[in-house]
């Protein structure tokens, strides 16, 4: 045990790295402090920049579809909304105006209404 | 035991400040530039690049230091860890290497104490598995507990200690003869590497 002891310790003196010089131990700290400096301006300058990025990006999404929603909107009158709902106001409005009929069946139509009206 | 004399787990958030970090960088300097060259067979110039990575890393991941371990534990850990990878690419180096004396002349030639000693310690440490030669290093060249070096290389404490009678025997093999003589014999004992 102790003859270990020894020994390893001859090992441990044996194997170990000449003490940092002053000078040696000041450029490790500074190339340290260069990187420890350089990550910090990274991330100072690259948080705000992605977070103004995003933003930018919401922005843009949420302006581009309620611009059109708001042009479609405006052109809808609320009486045509209800026709779209009851759909007999639609079918009876394009039956005034004719033109729910193709121009053949129109024809037809107005044989058949003929037609009545002679017997 | 040094590291368990260390700073405690409550000092974590202090060391986020610049200064603090400095401080706590400029006290274990030493000790994980010695830990890092025995891990590397010796070659100094690696090991201050890979302690440096190795600060660098502790400083980003402090935000995430959960004080489970005592932080030292927990630096230590990400030196092995550094030093594991620098192994790792090392490896890959000569692998690719056209000349595999220019990949393997990794020993630093400054003369520290007796150089043909230190080569010698750095081969035989070279021979050993990396689970052999970082249990061996951590036990019995600097010193930590078996659950302190257990709980650095993340191994269970039986591995460990498996891990530190191979090296053992292995060693005594090859460095064997720099054991004093003594007067009764060579005083070799198995089971005593705690």
């Amino acid at each position: 045990m102790s003859d270990d002891r020894h020994w390893l310790e001859a090992l441990r003196d044996g194997f170990r790295p000449e003490p940092m010089s002053p000078s040696r131990a000041a450029a490790f700290r500074r190339a340290l402090d260069a990187r420890l400096e350089r990550r910090a301006r990274a991330r100072r300058f690259a948080l705000p920049a992605l977070a103004g990025a995003a933003l930018a990006a919401l922005a843009l999404w949420l302006a581009w579809p309620v611009t059109r929603a708001t042009e479609l909107a405006a052109g809808v009158t609320s009486a045509e909304i209800d026709s779209f709902v009851d759909p007999d106001t639609f079918a009876s409005e394009l039956a005034e105006r004719g033109d729910y009929l193709p121009a053949d069946y129109q024809g037809l139509a107005l044989l058949l209404e003929d037609d009545t009206a002679d017997r | 035991m040094e590291i368990a004399a260390d700073r405690a787990k409550a000092d974590a958030p202090f060391l986020m400040r610049a200064e603090e970090f400095a401080r706590f960088a400029e006290a274990r300097r030493e000790r994980a530039l010695r830990l890092a060259f025995r891990l590397l067979a010796g070659d100094e110039a690696t090991a201050e690049d890979v302690v440096q990575n190795a600060f660098f890393r502790a400083h980003r991941a402090l935000a995430g230091f959960r004080g489970d371990a005592s932080i030292d534990t927990w630096f230590y850990r990400i030196l092995v860890r550094e030093v594991q990878r620098q192994r790792r690419w090392q490896a890959l180096r000569s692998w690719f290497a056209v000349d595999p004396d220019l990949a393997a002349a990794a020993v630093d030639p400054r003369p520290v104490g007796d150089p043909g000693l230190r080569a010698r310690i750095a081969r035989a440490l070279e021979r050993l598995s990396a689970g052999q030669r970082e249990a061996f290093v951590l036990v019995h060249l600097e010193e930590l507990t078996i659950h302190e070096a257990a709980e650095v290389l993340g191994k269970a404490v039986g591995t460990v200690k498996s891990h530190l009678h191979r090296a053992l025997a292995a060693l005594r093999v090859e460095l064997g003869d720099l054991r004093a003589p003594t007067p009764f014999g060579d005083g070799s004992k198995e089971g005593d590497e705690t």
